[in-house]
């Protein structure tokens, strides 16, 4: 136990038809569970954005459920498959922030699991309490870890990464528009490059917000190689996002373009 | 009214000519197959233009000046695609590769493979919508890879014909773009199709290619970021290229201070089985030196040479401009290897020190023979910001494919 007694938020999205319904005969059948957990309602588990994940933790939550129908029982018949998918590319997104994934938890409760329902909470909240408040696993600053996870946050809410995360099922499970699979690993291979760039992106966007800085600056300020940080930028420059302000000696300078 | 054949006069060359076609095919979509192409349609000749590429233009579509007028290489070009494009006499077929021809001088038949671009040609306005949001990235070769494009792409806005392809290695098959396209144009059963012509005479403009640079190892291309090919330097120094005209480098987008020119890598150099000179190295080196330094004054161009070829009407008067007027440096020497600069371990794309002698003239690069290949390579001993790029430029002409021609019966 550190010095001072910590108490973890946590955020728990649950689906109307079954995991609301387990909670409430938890609830009703009187099973203790930890009362750290704040539900949220959804009509499905696949409401749940990943973006909405990012947001809750910028907001400073600790760990976030996101319970669902059994698979197969959906009322909607795929939503959680959906759930299932979306959650994972969260996860990774969590990842690459720097924290633990743990922090996301995702599983399935059905209205007539109440005792279910209250293990899942304890065990969760059991295990973010162990890890500390957000952010303990990681040695940034909270700055620094705020402004990582409003970038992880915009990436996710990037078309690129949107359409990828809505397609994954049924191009890795049926087939795409040339009547092909794509492997998972294939699938797997391209959504990691496409959150390394899009996460890096948003990063470099963020860091030059306020002031207008070199390809150098930026990549010492977030820890990107250099090359990396300038194949970045001319796409921004590209996409109009950014531009030149002035150039120092034989430095040009960045800056977010301003409508 | 056709001359009978039962006619007892016949003279066997009428013969002949009957059997003859008047359309012409031009085999390659680079400059000089369209120059042949338009003066041909000109003349009133019906002619096929093909390429493989999916457009047109080839390599002049990606430099940015021409020598020795410096006159935009764009400005020149784009008029010439669009009058091939709009030519009733001219059949523009891109994407398309000869597979056999048969016949004799004056009646070919010629049959093409056409690949699939997945866009359909007619529908396609090149508005670009789809590749705003295509969600894989390819490796933009027009570029030469120092930008990312998309999946589905064109080569350059003013490509001839406007019309989008999917690089099918690339694409995922997701459906977005035929989601977003606006003309209902994305065709994803586009299958490869074989097309056949007629024609009576075929000229071959294959054009030229870079020399592979990775088999000049030693000049450190793909080692040191910096060291980059001048196609790669002619995308830098273009307004419209990755850079947006501005002479950045490829390792951290600072400005150099120094960029070196190696010439003749690659060229008048048996080893690598090219004993010629490519005749244009010189020229454009120079050119590509002079622009870069109008682009970024404080640069230092030095050009290392084995001998200048200036072998066109008043080439030599650009040489001595570029001296007097731009203070491009020309060194007479043939530098054997750049290496890392001591200062800046880390960043093995910066300075560059050549070998003993030559850094005591203050620069350190390599020079690539004259001809085939020029190369740059910046560097020095005293140099505080020791900003080095290394070009190696090298030609290439492309052997002519010879197809074994059925003359038939």
């Amino acid at each position: 136990m550190t010095a001072y007694n910590f108490e973890p938020e946590i955020l728990g999205f649950l689906c109307n038809w079954c995991s609301y319904a387990g909670a409430d005969l938890a609830g009703v059948s009187r099973i203790q569970y930890p009362t750290n957990i704040r539900i949220i309602r959804v009509m499905c588990s696949a409401r749940v954005d990943p973006t909405f994940i990012l947001e809750a933790f910028i907001q400073g939550i600790d760990g976030v459920m996101v319970l669902g129908c059994h698979l197969g029982t959906c009322h909607y018949l795929t939503g959680n498959y959906n759930t299932e998918r979306r959650m994972k590319t969260a996860k990774k997104v969590i990842k690459k922030v720097g924290l633990d994934a743990e922090r996301l938890f995702v599983d399935w409760v059905s209205a007539a699991e109440g005792e279910r329902f209250a293990t899942f909470v304890k065990k969760f909240t059991d295990k973010i309490r162990n890890l500390g408040p957000l952010g303990k696993e990681t040695a940034f600053d909270n700055e620094t870890l705020k402004s990582r996870l409003v970038a992880a946050k915009e990436a996710l809410a990037q078309d690129k990464i949107r359409w990828l995360v809505g397609r994954e099922r049924e191009l890795v499970e049926e087939k795409n528009v040339f009547g092909e699979k794509v492997t998972q690993e294939e699938f797997d291979k391209l959504m990691h490059q496409t959150i390394e760039k899009e996460f890096a992106k948003r990063r470099i966007l963020l860091s030059i917000d306020k002031n207008a800085l070199s390809v150098k600056e930026i990549a010492q300020k977030l820890g990107i190689p250099t090359n990396v940080v300038l194949k970045n930028v001319m796409a921004l420059e590209s996409d109009g996002l950014i531009s030149v302000i002035g150039i120092d000696g034989n430095t040009p300078k960045y800056q977010i373009t301003r409508v | 009214m056709k001359p009978s054949k039962q006619g007892t006069t016949i003279n066997p060359r009428n013969q002949d000519s009957e059997n003859k076609v008047g359309s012409v095919l031009v085999v390659g979509g680079g400059i000089g197959g369209i120059q042949a192409t338009l003066d041909l349609a000109e003349s009133g000749y019906k002619v096929y233009l093909i390429d493989s590429s999916s457009s047109i233009g080839g390599i002049m579509a990606q430099l940015d000046k021409t020598f020795p007028t410096n006159d935009c290489s764009m400005c020149i070009l784009s008029p010439k695609l669009v009058e091939c494009g709009r030519h009733l006499n001219v059949e523009v077929l891109t994407c398309s590769e000869i597979t056999t021809i048969s016949g004799k001088a004056g009646n070919f038949d010629v049959a093409l493979s056409q690949h699939p671009r997945y866009i359909d040609l007619e529908k396609c306005t090149g508005c670009g919508e789809c590749s705003k949001f295509c969600p894989v990235d390819a490796i933009d070769r027009f570029n030469k890879g120092l930008t990312n494009t998309t999946a589905i792409h064109i080569d350059y806005p003013q490509a001839v014909p406007l019309v989008y392809t999917i690089d099918r290695e690339k694409c995922i098959g997701c459906g977005l773009c035929k989601n977003v396209c606006l003309a209902d144009a994305v065709n994803y059963s586009d299958k490869e199709r074989e097309v056949r012509l007629n024609v009576g005479a075929v000229i071959l403009a294959p054009g030229v290619e870079e020399f592979n640079p990775n088999l000049k190892s030693e000049y450190g291309y793909g080692r040191f970021l910096n060291v980059v090919t001048s196609t790669e330097f002619e995308r830098i120094l273009s307004a419209s290229g990755p850079f947006k005209g501005r002479v950045e480098r490829p390792s951290d987008g600072e400005i150099p201070q120094k960029i070196a020119f190696l010439q003749c890598i690659g060229s008048r150099d048996v080893s690598c089985g090219n004993g010629y000179c490519s005749s244009v190295c010189c020229m454009y080196a120079t050119k590509e030196a002079v622009i870069a330094k109008e682009h970024m004054n404080q640069l230092e161009p030095t050009i290392f040479y084995i001998d200048m070829r200036a072998y066109g009407k008043d080439f030599d008067k650009y040489i001595e401009r570029s001296k007097k007027e731009y203070g491009v440096r020309f060194v007479r020497c043939r530098v054997s290897e750049p290496l890392a600069s001591a200062q800046s371990p880390g960043l093995p794309s910066t300075g560059i020190l050549t070998r003993d002698h030559l850094t005591s003239y203050g620069v350190a690069s390599v020079e690539s023979k004259e001809g085939t290949e020029k190369s740059t390579v910046s560097n020095t001993t005293d140099i505080r910001i020791p900003l080095a790029i290394i070009i190696f430029a090298i030609w290439r002409i492309l052997p002519l494919i010879l197809w074994e021609v059925n003359r038939g019966t």
